[in-house]
């Protein structure tokens, strides 16, 4: 698309009128393009000033204290039953790196209701689950320091979590990045193409500035892949992205999109 | 061992305080501006409640993205008020709902003054913003109330107003720019 085409969108971007893969390809483009940029900054304006002009009306009164217990829950990671298969097949570490996240969240439960007996009923819990997991783990020591990473990330009170949607090339690939600015990045993946010789996947953090590289994956026989590693403090991720490269990775993205997710 | 214990109790008790206080201020402040929008663009007040819920947990979580260079904050709250309005009523588009359960009908702005709540809340932008949009030509108006407060992309409008697509990318592309003049006079 050239640049003429790319101003065609602004106002379908400004008004959410774009699709989530138009957005995207909008969004990178706003990464790399200060006048489309400063132009985007002055309709913003229009679009909130014009969402002040509606008629006021007054929210129901229990309305506040719901919002306030939904926003100091905390992110709940495992679901209640697993919806889809890249749910049940993902790696063993992760999967062991999930039980202590769920072990995580009734720690933090258990704390908040100020029940100090149960509290210590559940970190006992916690810790002999944790030493199982870890002895499942000892066997696999070339990913002990992911796992280590995994479950600091898992447990860290700041950590976000991403979803990332197949683009056109891989649309049955799904994404997911798990981060936190203290403890790393966690990623994981299911459903990529196999990678054809002299390529590879190379997984991206998109900023206010441009992409960084995060690393290099290849995905199993079955089209998963995960990742642990460490991003610099203070990165404030805006968006996620996996492209095919040439092996060995490049020091700015050039291949096709395959995964892509934002906040 | 008790007394290090009952203290970590009582700092993991505080932080759960302090954040709800803190949401609190910002609901106070803010939700009647959130759930006004919500309610005018969904028109279904269980719906317009779940957004507010929405909202501010993902303004919450996100409160580090929030950039004071880009927008106020109440402008950032509403802008991420929008996003999930149009998820839901894309999602309607595909599953019908039973129905809202407000007004549906019109999608012009009120005549006259607004009520003291809506003027109170308004700023200098959204004043000078209003006069504006009632200056702008019928065609234009239209195409960019139902871009803004239906949703509707550009194909959709055209074949709502049963206009050229061309037509109306033009006119809202000069309701945005009428817009953007009038709030640049104010600076």
């Amino acid at each position: 698309m050239n640049h003429d085409e790319l101003r065609e969108l602004m106002d379908a971007y400004v008004l959410g009128a774009l699709s989530e893969d138009e957005r995207s390809a909008y969004e990178t483009h706003l990464m790399t393009c200060a006048e489309c940029a400063r132009d985007v900054h002055e309709l913003m304006r229009v679009t909130q000033a014009l969402g002040q002009l509606v008629e006021q009306r007054e929210p129901p009164a229990d309305l506040r204290r719901r919002v306030l217990e939904a926003a100091t829950r905390p992110a709940t990671m495992v679901p209640a039953k697993p919806a889809t298969r890249w749910e049940v097949t993902v790696p063993a570490w992760v999967a062991a790196a999930a039980v202590i996240a769920v072990v995580a969240a009734g720690l933090y439960a258990a704390s908040v209701s100020g029940n100090s007996a149960r509290l210590h009923a559940t970190l006992q819990q916690a810790y002999s689950r944790i030493a199982g997991a870890e002895r499942e783990l000892a066997d696999l020591r070339e990913v002990a320091g992911a796992a280590e990473r995994a479950r600091m990330i898992l447990l860290a009170a700041d950590m976000s979590q991403v979803e990332l949607r197949g683009q056109s090339v891989a649309p049955n690939a799904r994404g997911r990045a798990l981060w936190s600015d203290s403890a790393g990045l966690l990623f994981t993946a299911t459903d990529l193409p196999r990678l054809p010789p002299g390529k590879t996947y190379q997984l991206w953090v998109v900023t206010k500035s441009k992409p960084q590289s995060v690393g290099l994956v290849s995905p199993d026989a079955e089209g998963r892949v995960s990742l642990a590693a460490e991003m610099p403090p203070g990165t404030q991720p805006d968006r996620f992205a996996l492209t095919m490269e040439p092996a060995g990775g490049v020091p700015a993205p050039t291949g096709s999109m395959f995964l892509v997710g934002g906040i | 061992m008790q007394d290090v214990e009952a203290d970590d109790e009582a700092c993991l008790q505080r932080r759960v305080a302090g954040e709800e206080a803190a949401i609190g201020l910002l609901y106070d402040r803010h939700s009647r501006a959130v759930y006004s929008l919500a309610w005018r663009l969904l028109s279904d007040t269980g719906e317009a409640e779940d957004v507010v819920q929405d909202v501010f947990a993902q303004a919450w979580r996100q409160a580090n993205r929030y950039d004071p260079s880009r927008s106020s904050v109440r402008g950032w709250l509403l802008m991420i008020t929008r996003a999930r309005c149009i998820d839901r009523i894309r999602a309607r588009r595909v599953r019908p709902a039973a129905g809202g359960n407000g007004d549906d009908s019109r999608y012009e702005l009120a005549d006259g003054a607004p009520s003291p709540e809506t003027a109170a809340v308004m700023g200098q932008d959204a004043t000078r913003l209003r006069d504006a949009l009632a200056a702008l030509e019928p065609p234009q108006r239209a195409a960019l109330e139902l871009a803004y407060y239906k949703g509707l992309t550009h194909t959709e409008i055209a074949q709502a107003l049963g206009q050229p697509l061309g037509t109306v990318k033009t006119r809202v592309r000069t309701a945005l720019l009428r817009l953007r003049a009038a709030l640049a006079q104010g600076r």
